[in-house]
């Protein structure tokens, strides 16, 4: 998959869709933490799939997820258990809004030894070292950027990214983790100068 | 599968197995990549498929809407 601003700017618009929704969001702060049984029921009517959440015991450090999805249109996404329950929510999310970013044939492949090889050998960028013009390589990325921007949306990144940088303030990654229930280098990420630029780049919103 | 098959191999077969059966996307999620050669995420592959195999899991609802 060749990605470029453009999948990045339609990843970070299926997540604002997602949003917008009343039942996961829309504006209403009493929807937080954001639920992801509500964005797999929303995704799951809209897209027209079926999908199956499973909790997998194996030993694992470094696979947290994977996705399935089958000609019948039933998703399977696994997710490894011995990681704690803000990565999980995070993995789910991850892989739920990887149905709706991935509109076009070439954002998917059934080769998974393919995939996962050229995911491990190019190594793992970062959402947050593209340059707009050279955006990550993996496709996984992308989703990557549509689950940080539902987790914790960015009408609410603002304010507290100034009130982080206030040394008065008692705020702390942890403290913004526990409200969104995101894992705190999400909640990092999410924060961060260049990765809120990258998206911002994204949109043309400068 | 057999015990002489490089773990690459034995992907290689277990999603030639899967196209057959009509997978047409998968996805994974890696966390800590710099640190991982490609036969370690391919054997925890392996090993996460080996555990749906036996039925090592429990399909789960977050229970968090509000």
């Amino acid at each position: 998959m060749k990605l470029t601003k453009d999948k990045i700017k339609n990843a970070v618009l299926c997540a604002q869709q997602v949003l917008r929704q009343d039942e996961i969001f829309n504006g209403d702060a009493s929807k937080l933490a954001i639920s992801v049984d509500a964005v797999t029921d929303y995704i799951a009517e809209h897209c027209g799939v079926s999908i199956e959440i499973r909790e997998v015991i194996f030993e694992g450090t470094h696979l947290k997820g994977r996705k399935e999805t089958y000609k019948d249109g039933s998703v399977f996404i696994e997710i490894r258990s011995n990681q704690s329950d803000f990565w999980k929510r995070f993995v789910a999310l991850k892989e739920l809004m990887h149905i709706l970013v991935d509109k076009d044939e070439d954002d998917q492949t059934p080769y998974g030894d393919v995939i996962l090889e050229k995911l491990v050998l190019e190594g793992h960028i970062g959402v947050i070292s593209g340059d707009g013009d050279t955006p990550p390589a993996q496709s996984e990325l992308v989703a990557e950027v549509a689950a940080i921007e539902v987790i914790y949306p960015v009408v609410l990144r603002r304010a507290d990214s100034e009130e982080i940088h206030n040394p008065d303030s008692d705020i702390t990654m942890s403290k913004i983790g526990l409200k969104y229930e995101a894992p705190s280098p999400i909640v990092s990420t999410a924060l961060n100068d260049d990765y809120l630029r990258f998206i911002v780049e994204a949109l043309d919103l400068n | 599968m057999t015990d002489g098959q490089t773990a690459k191999s034995r992907l290689s077969d277990l999603y030639a197995s899967k196209r057959e059966a009509g997978l047409v996307d998968v996805k994974f999620l890696v966390g800590s990549i710099d640190e991982a050669s490609f036969d370690d995420v391919a054997n925890e592959v392996l090993r996460l498929e080996e555990a749906v195999g036996r039925g090592d899991y429990r399909v789960i609802r977050f229970n968090d809407k509000h």
